[in-house]
């Protein structure tokens, strides 16, 4: 991990896919177009961690099923709550901020799928279920955001992003069809006896 | 078809998600939040087969596939863990603990059906 100079502390940045989960006092960081990033928190426990994903979304309509989607983003914050799970957080007394979801433009043209609108929509609805109360959100718009979080104490400071958007875009869009392609391929069961 | 299928996770989305994927393929399905409410049910109710996470508050998955081991009355039951634990130490707990078989989230829909039927009795 890299000092960050700014908060004299060490920077841990995650990419699309990432999650980090930790009780030391660093900054995890990250870079938002389209994809959401949760951050998760138990006060009290002084534990924290933060994910950074997408639903991997195919471009055919025919092979698409919505269900398939979600499960990459269950399974995404599964991971990040079990993570705290294990490091003494608890269930109940968990909270979050929710970020990202913006538009970038190739994605406003495509009229099959609103891929941000989808994202945002799937992870308010998650934490809704859950019952894991949403603290603060920043969601939507034209710009992508830049985060910094705080694990030990849940503070979150946001900019929107300088840094050309069709890069962050790109980076995602790649994501997003890796993502896509793993689907097809994942869960192939173990059998002991 | 016609066999009952409990299905023990903390998460309410995978319990949703499961239960739709099974009640589609003609199961019928129970849920439980935790291992404790697992042995809660498996001792109200008929069950062919369980599938359960390993990670879950008050009890995990690995305690109550030993208890269900070591009860007399459902101690064949097969019971598959849904988990998203895919180091080779935690899958070797598993199968010490009695566990059938072990998949790995986010699970594929038709190969989880195919699974179920080929360990269900």
């Amino acid at each position: 991990m890299k000092l960050n100079p700014q908060f004299d502390k060490p920077e841990q940045y995650i990419g699309p896919g990432d999650y980090c989960v930790t009780g030391e006092d660093i900054v995890i960081s990250t870079l938002l177009g389209s994809c959401i990033a949760v951050a998760l928190y138990d006060l009290e426990k002084a534990i924290g961690g933060l994910n950074h994903f997408m639903l991997p979304f195919t471009r055919n309509l025919d092979a698409h099923k919505p269900e398939d989607s979600a499960r990459y983003g269950i399974n995404s914050m599964e991971m990040l709550i079990n993570g705290l799970l294990k490091m003494g957080a608890r269930r109940e007394k968990l909270r979050s901020k929710v970020f990202g979801g913006s538009s970038v433009l190739r994605y406003q043209q495509e009229a099959t799928y609103n891929i941000p609108k989808m994202n945002i929509e799937f992870i308010f609805n998650f934490l809704d279920i859950e019952k894991i109360p949403i603290e603060s959100y920043s969601v939507g718009g034209p710009f992508p955001r830049k985060i910094y979080y705080f694990p030990r104490t849940a503070k979150v400071l946001m900019r929107y992003s300088k840094q050309d958007s069709s890069s962050i875009f790109s980076r995602e869009f790649r994501y997003s069809n890796e993502l896509y392609e793993k689907t097809k391929n994942v869960g192939k069961p173990l059998l002991f006896s | 078809m016609g066999s009952t299928i409990l299905v023990v996770d903390d998460s309410v989305s995978i319990r949703q998600s499961v239960r739709f994927i099974l009640e589609q393929s003609g199961y019928t399905v129970h849920e439980a939040a935790d291992g404790a409410e697992g042995l809660k049910r498996l001792g109200e109710q008929k069950v062919d087969l369980v599938i359960s996470d390993i990670n879950m508050p008050n009890m995990d998955g690995l305690t109550m596939i030993k208890q269900i081991r070591e009860t007399d009355k459902i101690k064949f039951l097969p019971i598959l863990v849904l988990t998203t634990e895919s180091q080779g130490t935690v899958i070797e707990e598993g199968k010490k603990a009695g566990a059938t078989g072990w998949i790995v989230k986010p699970f594929n829909d038709v190969k989880l059906i195919e699974t179920i039927k080929k360990v269900l009795p």
